[in-house]
């Protein structure tokens, strides 16, 4: 009896053990097989794979328990032993997770210059190869859809508005004086090397909430991250030579930066259309210091000083003696930023910025000296409730402060900003985003609330679709306030329309816009803010990086239809900086066996609109065409060795920018002119770069 | 009392297949690595991926299970006729189990070498985009691989063929990249030990490319 007894508790035991089978069917909920699905009985090893029509058994399974399913793309899903029917198969759905880098992104306006995404318009790497750039970021950008290259001027031109339009950022803090300081006609360039940054945002219109004091237009730069190793770079240009070493230690690294340009030589050799006295010459040298902050916390410093000048000797209109003027400019800039990930969830990031610019003018026998200092603060809480929503709210304080002094008048102002932020961004499905934002700026006696909104859905995998519309204020800058106190800020409202494919090798962009402006500048009968004006078109982009091997290329058109009414004119015009057609066509070959890239750009606009006194109207008058061809060449013969040689306007186009009127009629009753040309019909460089550094593969690309 | 002895401890075996002991670790860990030798297909990687994966949730604190997942979903991204973006998702589940295998056994030569495998993988993908953004760090991986440990066979294998693929592309001398991969070859063969649950794979490859090597002088 006894053993018997103790062979049915065995036989129970077992029973309890493993007696259970589970069988059945793998399905999406779009009913698709899913195939290579784990399924296991959670906390052990036992569990099998789905086959090709999605089937599985699973054995000798206790009778409690969850069974996980589970497959990259998919919601894990568990299910609870007790509640399945064993006697038969099971269909079991599996519902698509819900991923953010294949989720539909809020794309209206934006231009991502980045690595993570494969749809970016450019990568990092675009910047310092793209061909008539010559090196500058703003050059590059200005091949993208939504500007209007204005090459005797350098900076940057959005949709209709002026180069003041534009805020630069770095590590989320203002840049002032982003641009360096140069006199009329001579373009100036970004103030620093692409190479300083790991990629950028940039913004053609309706950005979000966190940007305030640009009306057109935002270009977010984001410094390099911890270097991987110790580096030293040498380069020897045709214009000047740099220097730069970082190095790495276990938690801090530090990278310095020097380099002088003189173009004296090269200026003896290629001939200019100005007379320069002293041609631009100057230094600049850049501190990058990084620590990190216990596990997932990092420092970033970034101290820049800038010193160039230059002197030029120019016929005037209305006077037989030529004008000499020199400039002298100094420039910091100081930026520190902290970020904290506090745990996947919270994220603090802050900083403070300073930036310091004084230009020295002798204009003849007059000397007039520009102090202008901007200093930022901010502070950002990001909080990813779960992967859908994220919450973003900030708060900012810019001081500034300008001085101008005429010989020996001088004359002061001071003003402070505020604004508040916060923003919502969340994700109804894969296909479906909004954001919300709001953003409340303050200044001394006026304050505004901006609202910005943006929607974006997704047709299919490769395209969407997106609508946004923001409300933007932009403080008169500190050179009118000191002529005249208490003027308004001046308003625009931006709506954008855009529609984007993608996939593995091309791009397609296509954006239209309509943007109003109020409170604009006037200069007549005295300062007022009574302007208005409006610019409204559509951009196109395409760029195809696989279809013809080792051929990468895009295309680029903007139209711009802008009127306004503002700064001294009567009625309505057309800004001479807003050309209607704006095109840019730029590739780059790499040929294997010569080991080299060779690059071309074409740059052309239908002509910049100017006004011509002889005639009735204003800003009646437009310019010829504008072209340009550049052409470049780099040569890798080592990896750690770059020869690249640079060619602007091959063919030797006499662009012109405007025309300068005498004050007088003559006797006819005519008004001479002259017009405003390129500095030089050509710009030519050459130059040489060297890393040094354990890895022999290093070079100076490798940051990008 | 002989019968509640008896039922104490079938009890107790009824509970043993819940617990996994160390040695049903080590058996199982084993028999998964085994079956790398049958591989013939996607789905023969995805049911070994799909071993180390249940492994990997059961046994929290062991590094190797996640270790081998990331492994897997290397090889995984390289097997014929699978797509780039599918290739891209390996890679990215890859590294997601390097980081935790990171985190319970820190910076070892293996797992940094398993890294850098995973970003030369990312790489193969778009050679002539990524080549540039990534062959830096890629580098420096396999470079504080062998610094870590010089006489790791994987980390010289690995930096070797990284080196190698880089000569071939700068038309340069393959003579560093291929003493690495002597040098891998040797340390297999003193390895020797193939019975291990540490990883081990490889000396195929170094055979390979020291012939290679050897074929180009």
């Amino acid at each position: 009896m006894k053993p018997v007894f103790t062979l049915i508790i065995i036989l129970i035991s077992g029973f309890l053990k493993a007696q259970m089978t589970f069988s059945g069917q793998v399905l999406s909920t779009k009913n698709e097989v899913l195939a290579g699905v784990n399924i296991f009985l959670e906390g052990s090893y036992t569990g099998t794979t789905s086959d090709k029509e999605g089937r599985f058994v699973l054995e000798n399974l206790p009778k409690t328990g969850v069974v996980v399913f589970s497959m990259i793309g998919f919601d894990s899903r568990k299910i609870d032993l007790r509640s399945i029917n064993t006697e038969q198969s099971n269909q079991i759905e599996l519902k698509e997770a819900f991923d953010k880098l294949k989720a539909v992104t809020v794309s209206a306006g934006n231009i991502e210059v980045s690595d993570e995404q494969q749809a970016v318009v450019l990568k990092p790497l675009d910047i310092v190869t793209t061909s008539g750039a010559l090196g500058d970021i703003i050059g590059a950008l200005n091949t993208l859809p939504g500007t209007a290259s204005n090459a005797n001027d350098g900076r940057l031109f959005v949709r209709g508005g002026s180069a003041n339009e534009t805020a630069l950022f770095i590590d989320g803090l203002r840049l002032g004086n982003a641009f360096g300081s140069t006199l009329n006609g001579i373009p100036t360039r970004g103030r620093f090397s692409p190479q300083l940054f790991k990629g950028s945002f940039f913004s053609t219109g309706a950005y979000s909430a966190e940007f305030g004091q640009a009306l057109s237009s935002v270009l977010s730069l984001n410094s390099l991250d911890f270097p991987i190793r110790n580096q030293t770079d040498f380069s020897l240009m045709t214009v000047g030579g740099a220097l730069s070493h970082t190095q790495v230690w276990e938690r801090q690294s530090l990278t310095a930066n020097l380099s002088y340009t003189d173009l004296a030589a090269y200026m003896l050799l290629v001939p200019q259309n100005i007379e320069f006295k002293n041609a631009p010459q100057g230094i600049s040298t850049e501190l990058l210091f990084r620590q990190k902050v216990g596990k997932r916390g990092m420092l970033k410093t970034f101290y820049a000083f800038q010193q160039n000048g230059l002197e030029v000797l120019r016929p005037q209109i209305d006077e037989q003696a030529m004008q000499q003027t020199e400039l002298n400019n100094r420039f910091h800039h100081f930026n520190l930023n902290y970020r904290q990930d506090f745990s996947k969830k919270h994220l603090l990031d802050g900083g403070l910025s300073y930036s310091y610019n004084t230009d020295e003018l002798q204009i003849d026998s007059n000397s007039i000296e520009l102090l202008s200092a901007l200093s930022h603060a901010k502070l950002r809480y990001q909080y990813f409730a779960n992967s859908r929503l994220n919450l973003k709210a900030g708060t900012e304080l810019f001081g500034r402060f300008y001085q101008e002094s005429f010989n020996v008048a001088s004359r002061n102002h001071q003003s402070n900003l505020a604004a508040l932020f916060a923003e919502a961004t969340y994700y109804v499905n894969s296909d479906l985003v909004l954001q919300l934002g709001l953003r409340q700026g303050f200044t001394e006696n006026s304050s505004y609330l901006m609202p910005r909104t943006s929607i974006a859905y997704k047709l299919n995998e490769k395209s969407q679709l997106a609508l946004a519309y923001g409300d933007y204020f932009q403080d008169q800058s500190p050179d009118i306030l000191i002529q005249k106190e208490n003027l308004r800020s001046s308003n625009a409202q931006h709506w954008v329309l855009n529609y984007q494919y993608s996939d593995q090798s091309r791009t397609l962009r296509l954006e239209a816009y309509h943007k109003n402006y109020q409170q604009l500048l006037r200069s007549q009968p005295e300062w007022n803010t009574n302007g208005e004006g409006y610019a409204r078109g559509f951009d196109l982009f395409y760029r195809d990086r696989g279809g013809i091997n080792n051929l990468d290329y895009w295309i680029s058109y903007s139209f711009i239809d802008s009127r306004r009414h503002w700064a001294h004119f009567q009625g309505q015009v057309q800004p001479s900086f807003a050309p209607q057609h704006n095109a840019s066509f730029v590739s780059k070959y790499w040929i294997n066996a010569l080991k080299s890239q060779l690059g071309t750009s074409f740059n052309i606009n239908d002509g910049f609109s100017y006004e011509n006194p002889n005639l009735t109207g204003e800003m009646e008058s437009k310019t010829k065409a504008f072209h340009s061809f550049n052409l470049s060449w780099s040569y890798l013969p080592r990896q750690n060795l770059i020869f690249h040689f640079e060619v602007t306007n091959v063919l030797g186009r006499d662009n012109v920018f405007g025309y300068e009127y005498s004050r007088q009629a003559n006797a006819d009753g005519n008004f001479r002119s002259v017009p405003i040309a390129q500095a030089a019909k050509r710009f030519i460089f050459f130059g040489i770069f060297y890393t040094l550094s354990t890895d022999k593969n290093a070079n100076q690309l490798n940051n990008l | 009392m002989k019968t509640s002895i008896l039922l104490i401890l079938s009890l107790f075996i009824g509970t043993q297949s819940f617990a996994q002991d160390q040695s049903q670790y080590e058996n199982y860990l084993h028999e998964t690595i085994a079956l790398y030798d049958s591989v013939k297909t996607l789905d023969d990687y995805q049911n070994i991926a799909n071993r180390f994966d249940r492994m990997a949730a059961a046994e929290q604190s062991e590094w190797l299970p996640q270790y081998y997942a990331g492994l897997t979903r290397i090889w995984m991204s390289f097997v014929r006729g699978v797509e780039d973006d599918q290739r891209d998702e390996y890679i990215e589940l890859a590294l997601e189990h390097i980081e935790k295998a990171e985190e319970l056994e820190g910076e070892s030569s293996e797992i940094v070498t398993l890294k850098g495998y995973a970003y030369m993988a990312k790489v193969s993908v778009n050679p002539a985009i990524r080549g540039m953004m990534l062959s830096a760090k890629v580098s420096a991986l396999f470079e504080k691989a062998v610094k870590t440990d010089p006489n790791n066979p994987r980390a010289n294998l690995m930096y070797g063929r990284w080196k190698y693929g880089s000569a071939q592309f700068f038309g340069s001398s393959t003579e560093t990249a291929c003493s690495y991969m002597s040098k891998a070859l040797a340390l297999y063969q003193a390895e020797a030990e193939s019975n291990t649950i540490l990883p081990h794979w490889g000396q195929n490859q170094a055979e390979q490319m020291t012939k290679r090597c050897s074929g180009n002088k």
